[in-house]
């Protein structure tokens, strides 16, 4: 409620596709570790678990992998948005910790739009706005397409052409 | 050596004058060399600590060797319009540094320095934290034609842009000085007595103490040898004994504790003094190592009053000021004003604000609230964390620790009288920010200082429909008392929030 606006949109449609690829690949790598951790003990120990016991595990596993590839992810989407106008940037984010960003234009140092390789396929970007503050010197919003990001980073340096900094 | 430039020609503010340290610089290195090893090598020798010790010590003389070749080949150049500092033996670097860019010439002299009239000198720009450059150590000439170069670079930078700008400094106003605060001896000794910093010195004793097991055994031989304590008959077994003694060393601890704290208060400020200058803040103090420290009026970022319980009573109040660039915990920043008035009657804090930062309003209309409530949170975590650390102790070591849930009392006394204090409210261009009330803070930002805002809301925050605002500053000290209201009602929080913003965006940030 408090952070209800409808003049706020949303990342791009890609952005969630990269989130859930990005939360898999973690979570893989994740699961990999355990179970090779899993193995080496049960080999050097010599003792093999009842078969509820492996069942009850892959169960905890299948829910963490739920949660983690296809509930967070699509929260994370959808508690995510942005504005950006003459006055400048909003970003509205967190799932349990909700948290509104608002930085004015005029306190805008520099912009960084960077793309990792897994951002390239998708077609989107991060969008980094560094200020000369402290708490947040630096607010990142992952999930824009790469043209919005590139247009309002143009858009904030063509200011500071213009007000001649 | 002047260098091959044609300097002959031109007149003495646009010559190119290459400089090298005081020739006495290297007894400073050295000292400075020698104190990072002093306190281990006069525990090793007094109290006779391992052999390691001992040997640690010769490990100075190889950095002695290297800050002297340092001091050697130092050059500082003041050229045209900027000034060169080469060093390095190995790794070289050559630093520039324009003459406008550089708002601070702080001087830092202790009775050595005086002695032979020399002074350690910080060169800093508006980036703050690190100086861009520490000269250690040049004569006062140096220093004063070191100054009449920056003055004379200042002086073509108002004639320059006179005409093409309107700025908010009136250059007409320049060189005008005026007294802000004077510390009395009387001030100080009162500050000594609020502070606590000789607990300070106390801590630092006790881990000396603990170090050198020959003191503790010689101390206790001079307390069985001693004549005052044969003629007192305590009983060890009398209980009025005991109480009194342990009455009579709490209170000769405190008075102890009060001394020390009054001599750590003379002995940083005494004579202490602040003027304003040229739009600069000029605060000069010390007793032993004299301070002589700027700050340019527009490079505080927020300022905060603080009363402790203390404080109070005296009817005093302390300012402290954070600076853009943060980070004074470096090595070298040591004359950073921090304690923009160390002491000042409580009646006088208006005017003295007024004085320091004449374009800020304090007057506030409407001060707004936290919601109440509040405290019942805050009640439920400290709980939470009191149990959380009372039942494994309590379970494994002693039940005596359940005792530790007296303090429940007390938490819900410290979260009602905290969450009534906080209050907040706007004035024409800045917001002023109140909490505690055994710590009294006031926090004053100016809109234009700040840097973003932001609204949150925990998962705690939702269930009782609450919420926080932050604004963030350039050199923040997260640790301090800044903008971070909790406990705001929803609705009030977003209006806030709306205000703050459209107030920031219509303003302008400037570094200098």
């Amino acid at each position: 409620m408090l952070f209800q606006d409808s003049s706020m949109l949303s990342l791009a449609d890609n952005a969630k596709t990269y989130f859930r690829i990005l939360a898999s690949i973690t979570f893989g790598i994740l699961v990999l570790g355990l179970i090779v951790a899993a193995i080496i003990l049960l080999l050097v120990n010599q003792i093999w678990p009842d078969l509820w016991i492996v069942l009850a595990a892959l169960a905890a596993m299948a829910l963490w992998g739920y949660l983690q590839i296809v509930y967070l992810p699509s929260r994370r989407y959808e508690t995510t948005r942005w504005r950006f106008d003459e006055q400048g940037m909003h970003i509205v984010r967190g799932i349990f910790w909700r948290k509104q960003h608002a930085v004015p234009r005029s306190r805008v140092q520099h912009i960084d739009v960077a793309q990792g390789p897994l951002q390239r396929q998708y077609g989107i970007s991060t969008l980094v706005i560094h200020t000369a503050g402290t708490l947040d010197a630096s607010v990142s919003l992952v999930g824009l397409s790469f043209e919005t990001a590139v247009e309002i980073r143009d858009d904030l340096l063509q200011q500071e052409v213009a007000d001649g900094v | 050596m002047v260098s091959d430039v044609e300097s002959s020609v031109e007149s003495p503010s646009e010559q190119v004058i290459e400089r090298q340290l005081h020739p006495m610089s290297w007894l400073f290195s050295v000292a400075r060399n020698i104190k990072a090893f002093i306190f281990p090598l006069v525990i090793a020798l007094v109290a006779g600590g391992d052999k390691y010790q001992i040997y640690a010590a010769w490990l100075v003389i190889p950095g002695i060797a290297i800050s002297l070749l340092q001091n050697w080949v130092y050059r500082y150049i003041l050229d045209v319009n900027e000034i060169i500092v080469r060093e390095g033996i190995l790794f070289k670097n050559v630093r520039h540094v324009p003459y406008e860019k550089i708002q601070n010439l702080n001087l830092i002299r202790n009775p050595i320095h005086r002695l032979l009239n020399v002074a350690q000198v910080e060169l800093e720009s508006a980036s703050g934290g690190k100086p861009e450059a520490v000269i250690r150590v040049i004569s006062m000439k140096r220093i004063d034609e070191l100054q009449a170069k920056l003055n004379s670079a200042a002086k073509q930078d108002i004639d320059s842009s006179l005409d093409n700008t309107v700025d908010e400094e009136v250059p007409e106003e320049a060189s005008k000085s005026s007294s802000i605060l004077s510390l009395e001896l009387l001030e100080l000794v009162k500050m000594g007595i609020i502070s606590n910093k000789g607990m300070v010195v106390v801590a630092a004793f006790m881990g000396i103490f603990y170090q050198m097991p020959n003191i503790e055994n010689k101390a206790k031989e001079l307390l069985r040898n001693s004549e005052l304590f044969s003629q007192l008959s305590l009983q060890g077994n009398d209980p009025l004994s005991i109480a009194m003694l342990v009455l009579g060393g709490a209170v000769c601890f405190l008075i102890f504790i009060r001394i020390l704290s009054i001599a750590f208060a003379i002995v940083t400020y005494y004579g202490f003094k602040l003027v304003e200058k040229d739009n600069k803040l000029v605060a000069s103090y010390g007793l032993l190592t004299h301070i002589n420290a700027t700050l340019p009026a527009q490079k505080i970022q927020l300022l905060t009053v603080r009363e402790t319980l203390l404080h109070r009573w005296f009817k005093r109040s302390a300012v402290r000021v954070e600076t853009a660039g943060g980070g004074s915990s470096e090595q070298g920043a040591t004359t950073r004003l921090v304690w923009l008035a160390p002491i000042i009657p409580s009646a006088s804090i208006d005017d003295f604000l007024h004085q320091v930062q004449p374009d800020v309003d304090t007057h506030v209309e409407q001060w707004l609230k936290a919601d109440f409530g509040g405290w019942l949170r805050m009640t439920r975590v400290r709980s939470f964390w009191l149990t959380l650390i009372t039942l494994p102790l309590s379970y494994w070591l002693s039940s005596y620790f359940l005792l530790l849930f007296l303090m429940l009392p007390l938490i819900v006394i410290h979260a009602r009288r905290y969450v009534a204090s906080i209050r907040y409210g706007f004035s024409s261009n800045a917001i002023v920010y109140m909490s505690g009330w055994l710590i009294k803070q006031k926090t004053i930002v100016p809109f234009h200082k700040m840097q973003s805002v932001s609204l949150e809301q925990s998962f705690f925050d939702k269930r009782t429909n609450m919420a926080s605002i932050v604004a963030d500053n350039a050199g923040l000290e997260i640790m301090r008392h800044h903008i971070d209201i909790p406990f705001l009602p929803q609705q009030q929080a977003r209006e806030s929030f709306d205000f703050l913003y459209e107030e920031i965006c219509h303003t302008e940030y400037r570094w200098k």
